[in-house]
């Protein structure tokens, strides 16, 4: 059993990898629209600040706990 | 002065890669001279410096995870711009399964070692330098002429013990200052759950499906690693520890009879993974007395719907009946859960919910849940391939759902829990973590406090998960309730909701690192 090569192309491996699941842009099997991606990534900075802000918050409790 | 190696090995470490360990241990035993590296992003110059000291013939690379081939891919392409001429070959499921595609993607490669690697590899070693030689070594893919030749496959390995023992670490896993080592006394599954390529990677060579190895030698093993390295768990990483045949029984009681001679079981304690029919009361109740501790249980969905498109044979109250039966010994318990399959809809979902909540209110174990992915060679890629529907990248498959409100759904769920279900240092690893090492103080250290501190972390693992259940409830209710475009320019609403969910796991996870500080005081 056996299969021709095709000759390995630089952008097609590009093509292949860069749809990774990143949060910005948002996955691509929700097949945004670019409205809907614009109203999401409002979102996603809103999500954003508030995990900064929670995050700032755990680590002065740490601190405090650690006295 | 470099030293010739035969062969260098790279792979996952994480609980130790017993595949590519028991590679090492086979190679080394036929008289190779084989080193292994653990592969870890940006581990390129580490893995350099180990093949320019070892100068071996072979890189060998492990490619166990479909989403780790981009960054393998960047190691080969580091190494070879790096002036490395060894030979690369790549074993594990993706490049097994797909081995054309493997080659295809990553020139660097010379060839690929088809499913179970100990005599394949073997044979590529004694031939490295005679490719008019590869056609005889079964279970090779290789370039030639411009194609990619598949060899005929290698019937699996007959007999598990005549393999040694896998190759060990001076250093070990700790956890309360105990050693811990992964195990494996079996390979392979009979099942053909849809999601699952276990059974595609031993179905294709021809052997039984499932092969164990002796009680005896799993034991003398264990009692080695007790004796010279101190160690005291042991996690079995069996694709199924099954106990459900007379035969699988029969082996069960022979483990169980050898574990008491051996005098381990009042020392050491163990884990499996198991299906919920492997679990009946008396033979859970004996392992428990030989030290079993933990079990993760492959539940995975609390909608029979579901079951049956992941054609897991077993039912949504054969689930429920495993989880108590494990609550009624007070072990630990971990389960695998998938809220979204391809199947999901609206009615499937809130099923998946009332099922979280009935096992998880009262806080035995951590809720967790995920979507499930069409991974290579799994019968679940080729439905989703043959009805049009698998979408995403062959790093990271994905497929659409048939209710586009589902989709949106999944989508929030994923952005919204994946640190607290996944992060290594979520909330669920920190709660899995805590309630595994306070089992091990409780049962292997005789700890007197750990039982205190385990009705206060099952305390903080309701909240937890009554917090998570009620976000996915008010999320759902979001979704279906109101017009996705209005939800997301609103913004205030899904904001909240992110918002109480992450400021409630904030204040758990304060409590939980209270409660573990030395400084505690029950």
């Amino acid at each position: 059993m056996s299969e021709r090569v095709v000759k390995f192309n630089p952008e097609e491996w590009e093509s292949i990898f860069r749809l990774r699941w990143v949060w910005d842009p948002p996955p691509p099997w929700l097949k945004l629209n670019e409205e809907m991606l614009h109203r999401f990534t409002q979102v996603e900075l809103d999500f954003k600040q508030k995990e900064l802000e929670i995050e700032m918050e755990k680590l002065q409790a740490l601190r405090k706990l650690m006295g | 002065m470099p030293s010739n190696f035969d062969a260098l090995l790279v792979g996952y470490e994480n609980q130790e890669n017993l595949g590519l360990r028991s590679i090492v241990a086979y190679l080394r035993a036929q008289g190779y001279k084989v080193a292994m590296v653990p592969f870890s992003p940006n581990c390129e110059q580490k893995v350099l410096t180990a093949i320019q000291e070892r100068q071996p013939s072979l890189v060998g690379f492990s490619l166990i995870f479909q989403y780790g081939l981009e960054e393998f891919h960047q190691l080969m392409s580091f190494l070879r711009t790096n002036g490395v001429s060894a030979h690369f070959t790549a074993g594990g499921h993706f490049p097994s399964l797909r081995p054309e595609m493997t080659l295809k993607l990553m020139s660097e490669l010379d060839t690929v070692v088809r499913f179970e690697g100990e005599f394949t590899l073997e044979e590529l070693l004694d031939n490295l330098g005679n490719p008019s030689k590869w056609n005889s070594i079964k279970g090779l893919a290789y370039r030639s002429g411009g194609k990619v030749t598949l060899t005929p496959l290698r019937p699996l390995i007959d007999d598990l013990d005549r393999l040694p023992y896998v190759y060990r670490d001076t250093t070990w896993q700790s956890s309360s200052g105990i050693n811990i080592a992964s195990m494996l006394a079996s390979r392979g599954c009979w099942f053909n759950c849809s999601f699952c390529s276990i059974r595609q990677f031993y179905a294709g060579s021809s052997g039984p499906l499932r092969r164990s190895r002796s009680p005896n030698a799993v034991v003398d093993e264990m009692l080695r690693l007790y004796n010279e390295s101190n160690v005291r768990f042991f996690s079995f990483q069996d694709d199924d520890f099954a106990a459900r045949t007379n035969r699988q029984r029969e082996w069960l009681d022979q483990f169980l009879d050898c574990l008491s001679s051996s005098h381990l079981i009042h020392e050491i304690g163990w884990k499996i993974s198991c299906r919920v029919d492997d679990l009946e009361p008396d033979i859970l109740q004996r392992m428990i007395e030989h030290g079993l501790i933990a079990v993760y249980l492959g539940v995975e969905s609390g909608s029979n719907q579901s079951l049956r498109t992941l054609n897991k044979h077993v039912t949504v109250e054969q689930n429920l009946s495993a989880i108590q039966l494990i609550k009624n010994y007070n072990i630990a318990l971990a389960i695998g859960f998938m809220l979204f399959d391809p199947s999901s809809t609206v009615a499937t979902v809130k099923e998946n919910l009332r099922f979280l909540r009935t096992v998880g209110q009262d806080g035995y174990f951590p809720i967790n849940f995920c979507k499930m992915l069409p991974y290579a060679g799994t019968p679940i890629e080729t439905q989703l391939s043959n009805e049009g529907r698998l979408t995403g990248t062959i790093t990271h498959p994905d497929y659409d759902f048939l209710d586009p409100k589902i989709n949106w759904y999944a989508f929030l769920v994923q952005r919204i829990f994946t640190k607290r279900n996944f992060g290594s240092s979520g909330l669920v690893a920190r709660l899995q973590q805590s309630d595994f090492e306070l089992q091990l103080n409780r049962t292997l250290l005789g700890d007197q406090t750990a039982s205190d501190r385990q009705l206060i972390l099952r305390e903080l693992t309701q909240r937890s998960n009554l917090l998570a259940l009620e976000t996915l409830e008010m999320l759902l209710d979001n979704v279906l309730q109101r017009d996705i475009d209005a939800l997301f320019n609103e913004r205030d609403t899904l904001v909240e909701i992110a918002d109480r969910e992450w400021r409630g796991e904030a204040e758990i996870e304060m409590e939980l690192e209270a409660m573990l500080s030395p400084a505690y005081t029950p």
